[in-house]
């Protein structure tokens, strides 16, 4: 499907700003690993995402270094826009530039990886949204109170996880 | 062209009184850039500067001696007094300056959006932000980083001082002189007024080991000097909003009462952007 096709089915659809969203999604997606704080982005992640995230941290973890993300920039093209299963499902290829490397969380040491040449490499990722959600407004599903997303899914009253799938565009699959 | 004849020789009447006066001039007002190099920003790496430079600037009087002849230094002094205003008759009269008159008055732009400021008196405001930023930034100070940028830029600061704090350096900058700021842009967006800024700034920036404070990056013995392009944003209405969880008419971001979100309103000029470019 095409943008102006997908325009006319989906009238809320603005490109330009689900592009900063998905590069803001992806570049949170990279520094979450890098600070060990995947609770930022869990809700802009499907749970697969999630536990693939987590398992990168905890096999850095296994030789007591961190995975580092660092100088990270990311451009995002939209490919293809597709209807399945009563979502949304927008194709868009990630070009992200970045340094990637182990610290040793004994000594601050590089233990892997080049902290001098940035990696560039080209993602597949896809992002999904219910037909139909709004994101005028995100409300907690725990409490009902209305959260900010930018500062974390947290929801500060409940601690309940955000679920932004039900409003706005969420982190699929990446490849 | 008698304009143009007339000042020709009212300017070699000038100089030729210009003699007496040499002694009484100034000398160089001198300043010499900074070297290039990286210093921190939300899209580049963080490193020191790579060749000397100063910032400063120095100048020094002289006044002549006296001349024993009155007759001719009234006689130099009169025609000099004499080329000297005509001169300036001729600067005051002459019609158009094309360049001067093409410009776009900045000021009328910054006070339609914000009567209580001058262009000088904003550029000057927006630079101490900068300052501010860059400081917190040293300091690890979320809090601060938090008020002065926009939530997406603080999030991505924040986890390039995660990462900072990680391999054990900070980034230091210092003694902080702008050389050339001015208002580029303003103009509103929904409920937002943007304003952009060119700044060229020069300070002391390198990153050091915080365990054996050694200097890992960069170099403390001379400024680097940048330019930059500024995006601040301030919200361009502060109007009570009902809280949509509680209905409370609320003047802050999150309701005090069920502690909703509300609105993401700038209350004061926040950075959303910095691009840098190097000399």
């Amino acid at each position: 499907m095409q943008l102006e096709e997908f325009q006319k089915r989906d009238p809320s659809f603005q490109e330009n700003m689900f592009l900063s969203h998905a590069n803001e999604i992806i570049k949170r997606m990279f520094t979450s690993i890098s600070c060990n704080q995947l609770e930022n982005i869990q809700h802009f992640v499907s749970k697969t995402v999630y536990q693939n995230l987590k398992k990168e941290i905890e096999e850095a973890s296994s030789f007591f270094s961190r995975l580092i993300y660092d100088e990270i920039k990311v451009s995002t093209l939209i490919d293809d826009f597709k209807e399945i299963d009563g979502y949304w499902m927008i194709h868009v290829t990630a070009h992200c530039k970045y340094l990637k490397y182990y610290l040793s969380l004994r000594d601050g040491h590089i233990v892997k990886g080049n902290d001098t040449v940035r990696q560039d490499q080209n993602f597949k990722v896809v992002f999904k949204k219910k037909i139909g959600a709004s994101s005028n407004e995100f409300r907690c599903l725990g409490c009902g109170i209305t959260i900010s997303i930018h500062e974390g899914g947290k929801c500060p009253q409940c601690g309940r996880i955000f679920d932004l799938e039900l409003f706005d565009y969420i982190l699929d699959s990446i490849v | 062209m008698r304009k143009k004849l007339l000042c020709v020789i009212s300017l070699t009447l000038f100089c030729i009184s210009l003699p007496v006066m040499a002694d009484s001039g100034w000398d160089s007002d001198y300043s010499s850039g900074g070297g290039s190099g990286n210093s921190w920003s939300s899209s580049d790496r963080y490193s020191g500067s790579s060749y000397r430079g100063h910032d400063t600037h120095s100048s020094s009087q002289k006044r002549s001696s006296a001349v024993s002849d009155k007759g001719i230094i009234f006689f130099f002094l009169l025609f000099a007094g004499a080329g000297a205003g005509i001169v300036i008759l001729n600067i005051l009269s002459h019609k158009s300056k094309p360049s001067f008159a093409k410009e776009i008055n900045h000021t009328d732009i910054v006070q339609s959006f914000f009567p209580q400021y001058t262009e000088k008196d904003l550029s000057l405001l927006l630079y101490q932000k900068f300052v501010d930023i860059q400081k917190a930034w040293m300091n690890f100070d979320y809090e601060s980083l938090k008020k002065l940028c926009s939530m997406e830029l603080f999030e991505s600061y924040k986890a390039d001082l995660e990462v900072l704090k990680l391999k054990k350096g900070q980034n230091v900058m210092d003694d902080f002189s702008c050389i050339s700021a001015s208002i580029r842009d303003i103009h509103k967006e929904q409920d937002m007024i943007v304003i952009e800024m060119y700044l060229r700034t020069s300070f002391y920036d390198y990153v050091i080991n915080v365990e054996d404070q050694s200097i890992i990056r960069g170099t403390s013995e001379q400024k680097i000097q940048n330019h930059y392009i500024l995006k601040y944003a301030i919200s361009s209405t502060f109007e009570k909003e009902a809280c949509p969880s509680c209905g409370a008419l609320v003047s802050s971001n999150e309701c005090p009462y069920c502690h909703s979100f509300v609105k993401d309103r700038m209350m004061d000029f926040v950075l959303i952007s910095k691009k840098k470019f190097e000399d």
